[in-house]
């Protein structure tokens, strides 16, 4: 069920805060949470609620054994088998197609008389945010960091809490599990009105600046014989995919708080970042700390030597980029950060910058920071789209009914809010959906008024999957 | 006491944005002209730079047609019978002085969108005890992709949209930021419109044009057309399904469904022999549905424009045939004696 949907606003969600309002201090909440869930992510397609099922059951299971356990040959062991249980159920559903193809390529090149079957197994939405939370867990008890939790409803409701469920943020369990199982006393009447501010932020971020740029790639894709068209394209799809998967993350950390729970923060003003680590710091944080605590320490981190340092970060941004599809492209988005936090490891540019223009050189590494991010997009467009030549060679021919300039005023009108509000966060060094609490009652009732009207006005009317959905 | 003070000062803000917003849309309702009440539609979706199309147009025209004329029969379905029906030729002949609105739409409306305007149909009009699909065989099982849903979303599930009057300044504010920011000559493309720029001004040109066509009207054809067999791709489960949903809103709301499958062009086949005889199939198991018409109609060749599409001529020749056939089927007082 899409947060941007009547169905979520006016009917799930009011029924489930209600639920759970009157059920939290009761056993219940845990029905309630798990019910929710599991109707929030079948919606659309109920069998792949089995899958969510067979997950968390599996892995809730494999946690107890492991827990109880103390011989080191049983828990590798254990730790394996959730290992390829939970990364199989992502390869078969996500990778399969495109390593058989890629096989059935390589076999054609090689003469070799085998052809594996094409799979084409639909993906269901959010495998790999679940995924990867039921996974963190199970690497927690391995490393002792954490007890199996007793409770399979309430393990079932951490893998299921349906804020989070399709695209994040991925929760560690020692943050989001005891929130649940041990809910608070009383909702704070501020973090009701915090939650539903966020999610009419993240509504305007989603309908006025992600669906309309969306139009404008559109655009830029339709008309590629106009001059810069390609510029404009990359500009467009990084205020996009920005605005679109933030927005994501802010309606479900707002719905999350209006049940008095705190999800993790996701984004932290990532375009204003300046050097690539940076960016990564800011940029989809639940994933990247996951990759961080669990792939790049896991391969030595920086403790082998600067050789080592360099072949880790590369090898741990290639699995993020392999994280976010079956493409090549992707692949070559993240060897692409990959070299990036390289480079920038042996050459910190940024520090360099600084020291010979003072103020205006940290502008110019911000500046240079979102160039390369931008021409990162690019690399994860054509993930997208999933070939090259469509978006560069179309079989149409231009016919622009648009120019470059009026396309660029469509780029500036609907990334301007986005990045004023980030300018405001970053300044003080924060999100801007941070600084609501430090409003005046006024500006307050202005932002309200200027998001719906915003919404009613300009919001766009096609509706657009959010495009973290497809990981 | 102090919980109901700190609650009522958290959302004093939210409190006070929601009375500007009743004051904002009162005050929208009182000064805007009512004449802008068809752009309040969120099927005109005026995205930046893009052209709006004229099926969502259409359509619009056509559910303000739906509350503005009287009907006994709803007629529903695309292009063949938006084209096809003229309901000033036919209302004379049936009995009872019944009348009949042609709601057709175009086919990127989808089926969904048809099952919509049915629903919008019948709820205008509660006293109407038929509904006629007209359906040409070439699109009956063909999977199409449009806006049917975004109908069913915004004027039958959700019809709350309605309400904001502020949105009848969409336009105007859409035209003055997106269009004469840059350049003062406008406006929205609405594709095949030589009129560009005056959305309303279409709009209501259209909307009037229905209301004195009863909702005929000829579409524009270019297609040269070369004798063919049909060779239908067509999926029987999916016509099938399509079927029984008209049906069942029909049911739903106590009319009958009349099912005319617009006449072809192309010479019958095996694919359309196939067609004929699941419908008739469907028909038998549904036995309250009227079928006037044979159900594949081979009209005379220059009756039709195209492939599908009837001309001018064409569609008042066989709105006379149609007439008649209707006329045999439809008792004196059958359509306000509705179905129990």
């Amino acid at each position: 069920m899409p947060f941007n949907s009547f169905e979520y606003l006016f009917f799930f969600l009011p029924i489930v805060w209600l639920s759970y309002i009157l059920l939290r201090r009761t056993r219940l909440r845990s029905v309630v949470l798990v019910t929710s869930g599991y109707v929030f992510y079948g919606w659309a397609q109920p069998w792949i609620v089995s899958l969510l099922f067979l997950s968390s059951t599996t892995d809730f299971l494999i946690g107890r054994w492991l827990d109880r356990t103390d011989r080191p040959k049983t828990r590798r062991m254990l730790l394996i088998l959730s290992l390829i249980f939970n990364v199989g159920l992502l390869g078969v559903f996500k990778y399969s197609g495109w390593l058989f193809d890629n096989f059935n390529a390589v076999f054609t090149v090689l003469h070799v008389p085998i052809h594996l079957p094409a799979l084409k197994p639909s993906l269901p939405p959010g495998i790999s945010f679940y995924t990867f939370q039921s996974l963190s867990y199970i690497i927690d008890i391995y490393r002792r960091k954490l007890h199996a939790h007793p409770k399979l409803w309430e393990y079932w409701s951490f893998v299921a809490f349906f804020p989070q469920l399709f695209a994040g943020p991925i929760e560690r369990t020692g943050h989001l599990l005891p929130q649940l199982t041990h809910p608070r006393k009383r909702i704070q009447p501020r973090m009701i009105e915090m939650g539903v501010f966020m999610i009419a932020w993240g509504l305007f971020k989603k309908l006025v600046v992600a669906d309309n740029m969306s139009g404008i790639v559109e655009l830029c894709r339709d008309n590629m014989a106009l001059h810069g068209a390609g510029v404009l394209l990359a500009l467009a799809f990084t205020f996009q995919i920005y605005a679109d998967f933030s927005a994501y993350t802010d309606i479900a950390r707002g719905s999350a708080r209006l049940l008095g729970i705190s999800l993790r923060r996701n984004f932290m003003t990532p375009y204003f970042a300046h050097n690539p680590s940076e960016f990564w710091r800011r940029w989809h944080m639940s994933l990247s700390t996951w990759i961080r605590d669990y792939v790049y320490i896991s391969l030595g981190g920086n403790r082998y030597g600067p050789g080592r340092t360099l072949f880790n970060l590369v090898a741990t941004m290639f699995l993020a980029g392999l994280w976010h599809g079956a493409g090549w492209f992707f692949v070559l988005w993240g060897i692409y950060h990959g070299a990036l936090l390289c480079v920038y490891h042996v050459w910190p540019l940024d520090r360099w910058l600084e020291r010979a223009f003072g103020k205006a050189g940290r502008v110019i590494s911000i500046l240079w920071m979102f160039a390369l991010v931008t021409f990162g997009w690019v690399i994860f467009y054509l993930g997208e789209i999933g070939h090259f030549m469509r978006v560069f060679y179309p079989n149409k021919p231009g016919a622009p009914f648009v120019s470059g300039a009026q396309i660029a005023y469509g780029i500036f009108l609907f990334g301007l809010p986005l990045i004023c509000t980030d300018w405001l966060g970053f300044r003080k060094h924060r999100e801007f959906v941070d600084l609501w609490p430090h409003l005046t009652a006024r500006a307050k009732v202005l932002v309200y008024l200027l998001i719906f009207y915003g919404i009613v006005i300009f919001g766009a009317r096609e509706s657009h999957e959010f495009i973290y959905f497809h990981f | 006491m102090n919980s109901y003070t700190s609650t009522f000062r958290a959302f004093r803000p939210l409190l006070i944005a929601l009375a500007w917003v009743v004051v904002v849309e009162a005050t929208s309702e009182a000064l805007l002209p009512a004449d802008l009440a068809l752009l309040e539609s969120p099927l005109l979706h005026m995205s930046y730079r893009k052209p709006i199309r004229p099926e969502r147009v259409n359509t619009v025209a056509k559910i303000a047609l739906a509350e503005r004329m009287p009907a006994d029969i709803i007629q529903v379905g695309e292009s063949t019978g938006l084209a096809g029906i003229q309901p000033e030729l036919i209302n004379p002949a049936l009995p009872g002085g019944l009348k009949l609105l042609n709601l057709s739409t175009q086919l990127p409306a989808e089926f969904a969108g048809f099952q919509a305007v049915e629903e919008i149909g019948l709820r205008t009009h509660p006293h109407a005890g038929y509904v006629m699909a007209v359906i040409s065989p070439l699109h009956l099982g063909v999977v199409t992709e449009g806006f049917g849903d975004d109908i069913a979303q915004y004027y039958v599930r959700f019809p709350v949209w309605k309400l904001l009057s502020s949105l009848k300044a969409r336009a105007f504010i859409i035209n003055l930021v997106y269009y004469h920011a840059l350049s003062p000559r406008s406006l929205y493309t609405i594709v095949g419109n030589a009129n560009n720029g005056a959305l309303s001004t279409y709009l209501q040109d259209r909307v009037a044009w229905y209301q004195h066509s009863g909702g005929w009207a000829a579409i524009s054809m270019q297609q040269p057309f070369k004798p063919h067999t049909c060779r239908l791709t067509y999926d029987s489960g999916l016509a099938f399904d399509r079927l029984l949903r008209l049906y069942a809103t029909a049911a739903q709301h106590h009319a009958r469904l009349i099912l005319v499958l617009a006449p072809v062009r192309c010479t019958p086949d095996e694919s359309t022999t196939t067609l004929e005889r699941d419908v008739r199939r469907f028909l038998t198991s549904h036995s309250d549905i009227i079928a006037p018409m044979p159900l594949l109609t081979v009209v005379p060749h220059e009756w039709l424009g195209d492939e599908v599409h009837l001309t001018p001529e064409g569609s008042a020749q066989y709105s006379h045939i149609l007439a008649e056939a209707l006329s045999h089927y439809l008792p004196a007082a059958g359509a306000r004696a509705r179905r129990p």
